[in-house]
This record gives C-alpha cells, sequence and structure tokens, in this order.
C-alpha cells in the first residue's frame, strides 16, 4: 500500500533506481498493486537520457507491481513482497523493455497485460 | 514424529486433494483448440496487410496463457483496424470476445487483445524492435502457418 511521499523501487531496465510517489490519481490516499501512480525520480536517471543535457529528476507515470502490504485475493489468499517496487510509464507503455521481478496478477484484470509479458514472472 | 508415523500420515493425506475432480492439470490441457483460434485470428490480421506474422506456443514456459500471436503493422489507425478486425472474427466465427482487453480506443503503438488463453500482440516496427518479445520468447514452439508463402505463389 503506498501512499504520496513512498520511495519505491524501480523495477525495470529503464536506467531509474528510485522513485518517490507524488501524486495518487482519484482523490485517493492508499494505492495498491496494479493502480497507476504519479512518482518523481530520485535515484538513477533514463538510459534515453544519458547523452542529453537532462539528468533525470523528471516526473512519469508508474505502475505498482508489488507491496510491502499484504493484498488479499478473492480466494482468501494474501500476498506480500519484500520491497515497494513499481514500473515506469510513458504515453501508456513501458519505458524499460524488459521487468526484473515478478509481478501480481492483478495487472491483467486492470488491463496491463503487456506488462505481464515482459515479466519474468506471475506471482 | 518417527518416520513410520510420517509414512502413515503421508499414506493418509499425502494425495493432492481436488475439490472439482473435473479439472485437469495444465500439463494435461489440450491447446489444439487455442491454436487453431490462434492460426484463424493470425489469417485475419494476415488479410489486413500485416506483415512478420508468427504464432507461438508458450505454455511450457508461461502459465497464463497458452499460446502468443506476435503481428507488425505499420501505422497507428491499422493497428486499430487490426485489432477491431479480430474482434469481429473472434465474435462471429468463435463466439469469443476479449477478457481482459487492454485497447480502449485511442490509437496506441502496441495493442495487445487478451483471449485469456490467446493473446494478440500488435505493434509499430519501432516497438516491435524495442520490445523483443520474440526474442524474450525464442525457445516457444513456432506455429506453422498455412498463409504464410501465400503471397509467393
Amino acid at each position: 500500500m503506498i501512499s504520496v511521499g513512498t520511495f519505491c523501487e524501480v523495477c525495470d531496465n529503464s536506467g531509474v533506481k528510485i522513485a518517490q510517489c507524488i501524486k495518487i490519481p482519484g482523490h485517493l490516499n492508499r494505492a495498491i498493486v496494479g493502480q497507476m501512480i504519479v512518482v518523481a525520480i530520485q535515484k538513477g536517471r533514463l538510459k534515453k537520457e544519458k547523452d542529453s543535457a537532462i539528468k533525470g529528476k523528471g516526473v512519469y507515470q508508474a505502475i505498482i507491481v508489488q507491496t510491502k502490504k499484504a493484498k488479499s485475493r478473492l480466494d482468501g489468499s494474501h500476498l506480500k513482497w519484500d520491497n515497494n517496487a513499481l514500473v515506469l510509464l510513458q504515453k501508456g507503455l513501458p519505458i524499460g523493455s524488459r521487468i526484473l521481478k515478478g509481478v501480481g496478477h492483478e495487472l491483467r484484470k486492470k488491463r496491463y497485460t503487456r506488462f505481464i509479458s515482459l515479466a519474468p514472472r506471475i506471482c | 514424529m518417527e518416520e513410520s508415523e510420517l509414512q502413515g500420515l503421508w499414506d493418509k493425506f499425502g494425495e493432492m486433494v481436488v475439490s472439482n475432480p473435473d479439472v485437469m492439470a495444465l500439463e494435461d490441457l489440450d491447446d489444439t483448440d487455442s491454436k487453431q483460434f490462434a492460426v484463424a485470428m493470425a489469417e485475419i490480421a494476415d488479410l489486413t496487410k500485416a506483415a512478420d506474422v508468427q504464432v507461438l506456443h508458450v505454455a511450457p514456459f508461461v502459465y497464463w496463457t497458452r499460446v502468443m500471436v506476435l503481428v507488425t503493422a505499420f501505422s497507428r489507425p491499422q493497428v486499430n483496424a487490426i485489432g477491431s478486425r479480430i474482434r469481429e472474427a473472434a465474435l462471429e466465427k468463435f463466439q469469443r470476445t476479449p477478457e481482459n482487453d487492454v485497447d480502449d480506443g485511442t490509437p496506441k503503438s502496441w495493442t495487445v487483445v487478451d483471449f485469456g488463453d490467446v493473446v494478440i500482440h500488435v505493434f509499430l516496427p519501432k516497438e516491435r524492435e524495442y520490445y523483443a518479445l520474440d526474442d524474450y520468447y525464442k525457445e516457444a514452439e513456432a506455429i506453422p502457418l498455412p498463409f504464410a508463402n501465400r503471397g509467393l505463389e
């Protein structure tokens, strides 16, 4: 469960390491797995920007793929991960070409099947 | 606990308990229907002037789908056209609708049509090269397409 101000790990190969949540769309206080949020880059920079004068610190959209807070499912099970992790977006598409960690299968019901296609495993 | 006691428990409760005996294991599922549906959808994409159509049997590697179709289109309107033609043909011929449809009508450079056991990706050439799903699932078996040599005859 992620709120405004939470620092999250970026688990794709975009080049960014850590990002901070700065906005949860929809007048919500908390965000869960499969939800889109707005983040500011805190550590690392995009590989695409290496040759340019811009050194990261940008604002991007992101999809939450892992949370420390347990996520309950309809079959009665609960699932939680070690870190809060997310994947960066630009114009609705992932910035990185690969996802480096397992993602929750809630993404499929939230219409993010393309992220599942890039992930190594589905939890 | 002694080993004999553990063995007794294993003999009593060790077998897998399935609430619904009609449910089959994933390995026993037959993918013939999925493959036929995927090849039919690939032919629809080919008739919409798509290029580099590939049908991959990814069931041995991922559990969330059985067959994946990769298609290249050359413009965003063509990406939308292929997606809508596939949805119409699936409804007319197979009475199937996408379960987890990604496309919301806005033109995109990568559209996914998700039928559950068959997932269809339609890319622009730049996106197909960048995300390289062909390489990611390169160990999957490529299903031969009956229309692959149509233009050469």
